[in-house]
């Protein structure tokens, strides 16, 4: 069967468990905001309303309908994309149709940056294993683990914007903003990679085949290049694909720090504004946008597995 | 005992330590405000400088590892103890029970990172219970998964078979025979969990969505530092720092176990 055609195969079987999942989520979303103590009237019009403005809310927020009616409804407008918000106009998949690119920019630049960094930083650990590179790169992942993203923000502003004034302190004009949010988003998973790569290399490295390679008379750059890496670096690219969908979550944060126009920003501010309509879109758009980039990160894997052809 | 461990146990006297005795030594109480001394530089009078409202961060700082270890260990114990029992039913017994917490399972991972306490904490009042609630909501589902696993090999061994056969009931063989030979992997869990719990608190108190106002948390003192970084640097300066040791310590307390309780080491 042609690589395509295996493709498509895999997504078949795969989509029915994919669309339950994506159910069980929304129904997730939609029960949580009844644990919402008070009504959500009173939290969005404030005690003073009156009982008219309060009926209309009500009615417009399909309130006075049973959970069932509600979710049904839910579904039916996140179907045909006219979920409205509470505060404004602009439909709620409109709004996050312009704020998610901003929030992929920054996510697949994270991405690249984590795969660069941590990729290197790994292989260039054990190949010389037990020397001070070996100790500086894995010093350098644990400290970029265990940094808290909203303390490595707040210092790389510190720093670079405000003490040596090389990048902007916030927004998103030119590729000069891109670089802190950026750095601040892919520090911890560039740090996670190089231990796994790290680790993962090491263990290729004393396995039996790599021992022939070595005897047959092989450099160190053939085997170390064509024969260890290509084994030892399947599992660190499946891993980095589906760490996509944290750097999304991330980006809430990140977005927060460097005032970054994406839908962690417009999650946090419809929070604020109690557009619950708005904060379930975003949620139910994050979580989507995750389980399809794991969706098709595993058909790629099983797809050029050359086991899984067999 | 190795050097991870013996690191990560002294990080943790640290902030048992801060946490016990800070109350006592901190100069004022987390409530203390004077507006005629807001966001000072760290020096006269205030080891680390002043915040909003004149609160003395030190103090804060000192009050905060309560807040944190509080969070930090209720998260892990919710989390663990629903896990625990969800994981071992599930694995022992199989069936419907197992295939449904699966789905339940598949469903709470379709939501990355934090995003579903996020979204927990937001539709809660802030407070410390409700923090806990939204970090145990998602925190159960990994005890659960490597509890499951965990059971799943085990029950199969043959003295696990031993005492099916001697007339055992479930819970006793559960008890006294499978957890005690889970215990590890399940308190390796633990302690990356207790830092990753405290992150989790500082990350929604930082985003406005934790404990409620005027409670110490790192995590808040780091939003006002973030607010406030043209004028008062210091302010983001010390809570990072707590964190940052905090959770590098439980972090290497978990390694550090991992590396005890594995007999080829």
């Amino acid at each position: 069967m042609s690589t395509i055609g295996l493709m498509i195969k895999r997504l078949a079987t795969r989509l029915p468990g994919v669309l339950g999942v994506m159910l069980g989520a929304s129904l997730l979303v939609s029960a949580t905001l009844r644990l919402v103590p008070g009504d959500p009237v009173t939290l969005i019009l404030g005690e003073q309303a009156t009982e008219a403005d309060r009926s209309r809310l009500e009615n417009r927020l399909g309130l006075n309908a049973s959970f069932g009616e509600q979710y049904l409804r839910f579904i039916r407008d996140v179907g045909s994309g006219e979920l409205e918000s509470f505060r404004s106009d602009t439909p709620v998949f409109e709004s996050i149709g312009k704020a998610l690119p901003q929030t992929l920019i920054l996510s697949v630049f994270a991405l690249i940056l984590s795969a660069t960094l941590g990729l290197s930083l790994g292989i260039a650990a054990a190949l010389n294993r037990g020397t001070w590179i070996d100790a500086a790169a894995l010093f350098f992942a644990s400290l970029g683990l265990a940094t808290p993203r909203i303390w490595l923000g707040p210092m790389l502003l510190l720093l670079f914007a405000v003490q040596w004034d090389l990048f902007p302190v916030g927004g998103n004009e030119g590729w000069r903003a891109l670089v802190l949010p950026v750095l601040s988003l892919g520090t911890a998973m560039a740090a996670m990679l190089a231990r796994m790569t790290r680790s993962s290399l090491l263990e290729v490295l004393g396995m039996d085949y790599i021992r022939t390679a070595r005897s047959k008379g092989l450099s160190e750059r053939v085997v170390v290049g064509r024969h260890a890496l290509r084994n030892a670096l399947i599992p660190v690219i499946t891993i980095l694909g589906l760490q996509l969908g944290s750097l999304l979550a991330g980006a809430v944060v990140t977005e927060k720090i460097f005032n970054w126009p994406g839908i962690g920003t417009l999650l946090l501010k419809s929070i604020q504004t109690m557009d619950f309509p708005m904060v379930q879109g975003c949620i139910l758009v994050i979580a989507g946008t995750y389980v399809l980039t794991n969706l098709m990160v595993d058909i790629v894997y099983e797809v050029i597995d050359p086991r899984m052809k067999t | 005992m190795n050097l991870l461990l013996k690191i990560g146990l002294t990080g943790l006297a640290l902030i048992v330590g801060a946490a016990l005795i800070g109350p006592m030594i901190a100069p004022f109480s987390p409530e203390h405000m004077d507006i005629t001394r807001e966001l000072l530089p760290p020096g006269e009078g205030a080891l680390l400088g002043t915040g909003v409202n004149g609160t003395d961060v030190f103090s804060w700082v000192l009050h905060g590892a309560g807040v944190s270890l509080t969070v930090g260990l209720s998260v892990v114990f919710v989390s663990l103890s629903i896990g625990l029992v969800m994981g071992t039913t599930a694995g022992y017994f199989g069936g419907r029970f197992d295939f449904v917490l699966m789905r339940v399972i598949d469903v709470l991972l379709a939501f990355p990172g934090i995003l579903l306490a996020i979204y927990i904490a937001a539709v809660l009042p802030p407070s410390l219970t409700n923090v806990v609630l939204a970090l145990s909501a998602t925190g159960w589902v990994g005890y659960a998964r490597l509890v499951r696993g965990q059971v799943l090999q085990v029950r199969e061994m043959e003295y696990i078979h031993a005492c099916r056969a001697m007339g055992m009931r479930p819970p006793r063989i559960i008890i006294r025979h499978i957890l005690p030979n889970i215990a590890g992997p399940v308190l390796v869990h633990g302690s990356f969990g207790l830092g990753g719990a405290i992150l989790g608190e500082a990350a929604l108190s930082f985003l406005g969505l934790g404990v409620a106002p005027g409670t110490p948390s790192w995590g808040a003192l780091l939003d006002d530092g973030a607010q406030y970084l043209l004028v008062a640097p210091h302010l983001a300066i010390a809570p990072g720092l707590a964190i940052l040791i905090a959770v590098l310590s439980f972090n290497f307390l978990g390694d550090g176990l991992r590396d005890h309780l594995d007999v080829r080491s």
